[in-house]
């Protein structure tokens, strides 16, 4: 029997001709954090949002638990019905609110009270370390509280995915670390599944179990992100691989 | 419940709508145009009108010419260095903004008759004319140049910098802001064709200034609106490469990005910057409001011009407010109808560039003949002041597009992707984040239309109800037979007038942009 998640069969994604996901198959079980891989226009976002239902794929289908989320060119199930919630890489906190305005608009797509919305966004607030900013605009806070008010909008519909796209990028190492242990930490009790696009490969070590690699639109490799690792055939994992060994220097000359 | 993804998702839709919104403003000439295109001789317009067709497109061209050469040089250096008075330079240059241009002609067909015959030979015909729109049409080159020179990243103009020092840098950014440059320039020249007032004045046969002639001296409006169509057509063929090489790189420039902003720096021999500054708004502006002043001492007819600002002030404010709030609602709606489909917006640009050219006074006799051939109850609409103002809306609704579209720019597509993702609705979508987010730019573009609105002459002559005149339209249809002082009086009042309404502008501005 496989196990509840979400599953994509034979998915491709092709924008005016040009393909971004090809003929891609793969599981998301619940549970187990999976890292995205791979260099810039692989199609890592694209396939995020495919998961989230923001965009239709062009072939294949996208399932939950076994019910279809997306056929080809169909969206069946939107975005607010699959149990996920999305921190974008621009972080897409909507600037005219405040955080915790933010965040209550957030939950405004959940059948609940004014009263329990006002509870869940201040306890998603204060789980992500950002209740005392809660009056405070998105454009007056630093880097790091914005990345913790985004997490805390999306944290605060109670999610079993939660879609990471490249969220560290703009951080520095301190506040990045911080962030990691903290979003590790919520993930283990809070119960969510984290699926993470990333570049680094100590943010992938630091959150996720597994991995899948894309190249050119295609999983090129897939699996326990340790075993991958270990005997690398990406590129990129096999430079991810002998940076985490400590045997290539980031930057040349230092 | 819908998503509000709908917001974001291109599609035929898009394109029939902003279509449909495209040419709602066109329908009133649909008319006479049909009826020039049925009728064999309506093109034949006789040598006076050809002569002053010729003398508005020598105009224009002098026009355009000067104002890329100095506008050019004084744009780019406006954004690259701080220099004493460059903000009192830069508000002195906006002063044309303020008021229509034949109060400028008037300005300095006043300075003129008091200095003495030999001036007014000297002021009247193609040099006042060139003067008076030069000064309008250099704030518009100015601007373009600064806007492109401060598209230019910090980065950028230090890597030139260090290339080949204050040299190199400048020679960069000419090269870069030139193009946007010649294209003010060609517009502000081809807006120079539609104006009537100036050569009105200054005693300049223009087309323009036939067209009101044949209309509100000669009473014939058949022979107006012919003129006026011709003039329309030339203005399209003069305008159409304008619009085919602005309108993609407009529709790209009002894309919001992020950037590091280039740092104004003030070069070591800076001091010829502002004595150039200080001489050229002298030569531009010191004139034409020297005239308005001096008869004032004189006598300040206050009474009477306190008379005739209660009378036409609150048709200038319902006027000029009216077709603010249209245009902006029009404009706002046709940029989100248009979204992020990079044709749709160049074509949208390129007609709303084409459609701004247009003389005003083409869509007034479309309504006119609208109104004459349409049984008499229908008259309680076209012969309203609402007319008035959609009118004046639809002249000045380009400019709320580009400012719609900009402020629509300003937003980033994950917004609705991560409200969508909330299950939030189109409706609470709109309600709690675009439309507050929108709001600052709808106020300034309803101010700035409104000022523009205001100062319009053509329109409002052709469509006013009786009785109901503007302030400008009073000065342009007294200052020919009342005393100086009043003239000046009701000049002085307008000019304060809208001096308050830029400041709103500029206040807000300064407060809220995207």
């Amino acid at each position: 029997m496989t196990p509840p998640g979400f599953v994509l069969r034979s998915v491709s994604k092709v924008y005016d001709g040009r393909p971004a996901l090809q003929d891609l198959s793969c599981a998301l079980p619940e549970g187990e954090h999976l890292a995205i891989f791979g260099a810039s226009g692989c199609g890592k976002t694209t396939l995020l949002r495919l998961l989230a239902g923001l965009e239709a794929p062009s072939s294949g289908e996208i399932a939950f638990n076994g019910a279809a989320l997306s056929e080809a060119n169909i969206v069946r199930v939107p975005p607010h019905e699959r149990h996920l919630a999305l921190v974008f890489q621009d972080l897409a906190l909507w600037p005219n609110l405040s955080v915790e305005g933010n965040v209550l608009l957030g939950l405004a797509g959940k059948r609940c009270s004014r009263v329990e919305a006002r509870m869940r966004a201040k306890e998603a607030m204060t789980l992500c370390g950002i209740a005392e900013f809660a009056k405070r605009k998105p454009g007056t806070l630093s880097g790091g509280q914005q990345q913790r008010a985004a997490l805390a909008r999306a944290l605060a519909v109670q999610p079993a995915f939660l879609l990471l796209d490249e969220p560290f990028s703009g951080l520095d190492l301190v506040n990045k670390s911080q962030l990691l242990f903290d979003i590790a930490k919520l993930a283990a009790n809070e119960r969510f599944t984290i699926v993470l696009v990333c570049h680094d490969p100590f943010d992938a070590v630091a959150l996720c179990k597994t991995a899948l690699v894309l190249e050119q639109g295609r999983a090129v490799e897939s699996g326990p992100l340790a075993e991958l690792l270990q005997s690398p055939h990406s590129e990129i994992l096999r430079v991810a691989s002998r940076q985490l060994r400590g045997l290539e220097p980031k930057t040349p000359g230092s | 419940m819908t998503s509000c993804l709908w917001l974001e998702r291109p599609g035929k839709v898009r394109w029939l709508a902003a279509l449909a919104l495209l040419v709602l403003p066109l329908l009133p000439v649909l008319p006479l145009c049909w009826q020039a295109v049925t009728n064999g001789d309506a093109l034949s317009l006789g040598w006076p009108f050809s002569r002053s067709l010729l003398n508005s497109l020598l105009v224009a061209l002098i026009v355009s010419s000067l104002t890329f050469l100095v506008g050019l040089p004084a744009g780019v250096m406006s954004a690259l260095y701080e220099f004493s008075g460059r903000r009192l330079f830069l508000s002195v240059v906006a002063l044309p903004l303020l008021a229509p241009s034949f109060l400028w002609a008037i300005g300095w067909s006043a300075l003129a008759a008091r200095l003495g015959p030999w001036a007014t030979g000297l002021i009247s015909g193609y040099t006042g004319c060139v003067l008076v729109f030069f000064a309008g049409a250099f704030a518009l080159v100015l601007y373009a140049a600064m806007a492109a020179t401060l598209s230019l990243t910090g980065s950028q103009i230090e890597a030139a910098r260090l290339a080949g020092g204050e040299k190199a840098v400048l020679h960069y950014a000419v090269r870069h802001a030139a193009v946007p440059a010649l294209l003010a320039s060609v517009l502000a020249g081809v807006l120079t064709l539609s104006d009537p007032g100036p050569g009105q004045i200054l005693l300049l046969p223009t087309a323009a200034s036939e067209i009101l002639t044949s209309f509100a001296a000669h009473y014939d409006f058949e022979q107006a609106a012919r003129q006026c169509l011709v003039l329309g057509g030339l203005v399209v063929l003069l305008s159409l490469p304008l619009v085919f090489v602005a309108a993609p790189i407009m529709a790209t420039e009002l894309l919001a990005r992020q950037m590091r902003p280039l740092h104004r720096v003030r070069p070591a021999r800076a001091h010829w910057l502002p004595i150039g500054g200080a001489v050229l708004t002298a030569i531009l502006f010191a004139g034409p409001v020297a005239g308005i002043l001096l008869p004032i001492p004189g006598g300040l007819e206050l009474e009477r011009a306190t008379r005739e600002v209660l009378r036409t002030g609150m048709n200038t404010l319902l006027y000029g407010f009216g077709a603010g709030l249209i245009a902006a609602v029009m404009g706002f709606v046709l940029a989100g109808v248009v979204g992020r489909d990079s044709r749709l917006r160049a074509i949208t640009l390129g007609l709303c560039l084409t459609a701004f050219t247009l003389p005003p006074a083409l869509l007034a006799f479309g309504i006119i003949q609208a109104s004459s051939a349409l049984p008499a109850w229908t008259d309680l609409f076209l012969r309203s002041r609402f007319v008035v103002c959609l009118a004046l809306a639809l002249r000045f609704f380009p400019i709320a597009v580009v400012l719609g579209m900009r402020a629509w720019g300003s937003m980033s597509q994950t917004w609705v992707h991560a409200a969508a993702v909330h299950g939030i609705s189109g409706r609470r979508y709109l309600r709690s984040v675009a439309v507050p987010w929108l709001l600052p730019s709808v106020g300034i573009s309803i101010l700035l239309v409104g000022l523009l609105a205001m100062g319009e002459i053509g329109a409002v002559l052709l469509l006013h109800p009786p009785g109901q005149s503007s302030l400008p339209l009073t000065i342009f249809a007294i200052m020919a037979n009342a005393p100086e002082a009043l003239v000046a009086s009701l000049c002085l009042a307008y000019l304060t007038l809208a001096a308050a309404v830029l400041l709103l502008i500029w206040r807000f501005a300064g407060r809220y942009h995207p």
